[in-house]
């Protein structure tokens, strides 16, 4: 298996073994994801986010000004069928949209030593969109925790297996990135899109890890 | 209901569940006075551009709302 390559189960699926995160050490709190601006050129990202500024976050007319990106916290459960919210919930819920610390999603579990946090994402972009959308839907996502002594290090997965019978490979976070694509994209030669639609929004059928 | 406070100028949110930690939330009215800067860029790389799609052109007027 190899990069670029698609997430097994991505997006508003029924999928818990997605994207994995593995910590060296124990945290002393509970992880948050958080999404943001990144004014880096893909896929290369900012040290950190400060701004929500991009249409990815302030939405547009066609979507009533929502944020584009949802996530579940999939560390102890399943997110069960079309999780995908409808809007974003103010501070943290499991799933929610994304924008910054305004809507974020914590994590159920604190991991211990080698621990792990499983995570599904996905977006959802309507029909009047910016185009083209390279600056637009330039994102971060961003991993919030916190430690007492030495700070872990930290192991990104996906799974190229299935949701049954995982098979984990490790990606670098500003090396490699996340595409959000139509369905049946080839992940081996691309083009990887998201075609938006007449009216209404798409969701991306698949999420692939690329560089 | 339950009420979540923002980090940065203490207003108080109702919420109907407490999920998790909301040590750093910051409201909406907050996060819009740290993204003014980069609405203010983003209109002025917009402003460059000679032929400008109408999705484009939507973004720009949508920039001049935030901005005031």
């Amino acid at each position: 298996m190899s990069i670029p390559n698609k997430a097994t189960g991505a997006g508003n699926n029924d999928a818990a073994n997605v994207f994995k995160i593995a910590f060296s050490t124990a945290l002393s709190t509970a992880p948050k994801y958080e999404a943001w601006d990144n004014s880096s050129t893909f896929p290369a990202v900012d040290a950190s986010g400060s701004t929500t500024a991009k249409e990815i976050f302030t939405g547009t007319t066609g979507n009533s000004s929502k944020p584009m990106l949802y996530l579940a916290a999939t560390t102890s459960a399943s997110p069960g069928a079309n999780w995908k919210p409808s809007s974003a919930t103010a501070g943290s819920a499991n799933p929610n949209r994304l924008k910054g610390t305004t809507n974020y999603v914590t994590d159920p579990t604190t991991p211990g030593a080698a621990g792990e946090i499983k995570f599904n994402i996905g977006i959802e972009v309507p029909y009047d969109a910016t185009v083209p959308s390279t600056s637009s839907m330039n994102h971060l996502i961003q991993i919030r925790y916190t430690y007492t002594g030495t700070a872990p290090t930290l192991t990104f997965s996906f799974n190229e297996g299935t949701e049954g019978a995982p098979s984990w490979t490790t990606f670098t976070p500003g090396t490699h990135g996340l595409r959000y694509c139509n369905s049946s994209t080839s992940w081996a030669a691309g083009p990887y899109k998201l075609t938006l639609p007449a009216s209404g929004t798409v969701d991306a059928g698949e999420v692939g890890v690329t560089t | 209901m339950e009420t979540i406070i923002c980090s940065k100028c203490g207003k108080e949110i109702e919420i109907e569940v407490l999920q998790g930690d909301y040590s750093t939330f910051v409201c909406e009215s907050c996060q819009e006075e740290i993204n003014r800067p980069a609405y203010i860029n983003e209109l002025e790389e917009l402003s460059l551009i000679e032929d400008k799609t109408e999705s484009q052109l939507k973004r720009i007027e949508f920039l001049n709302s935030k901005i005031g």
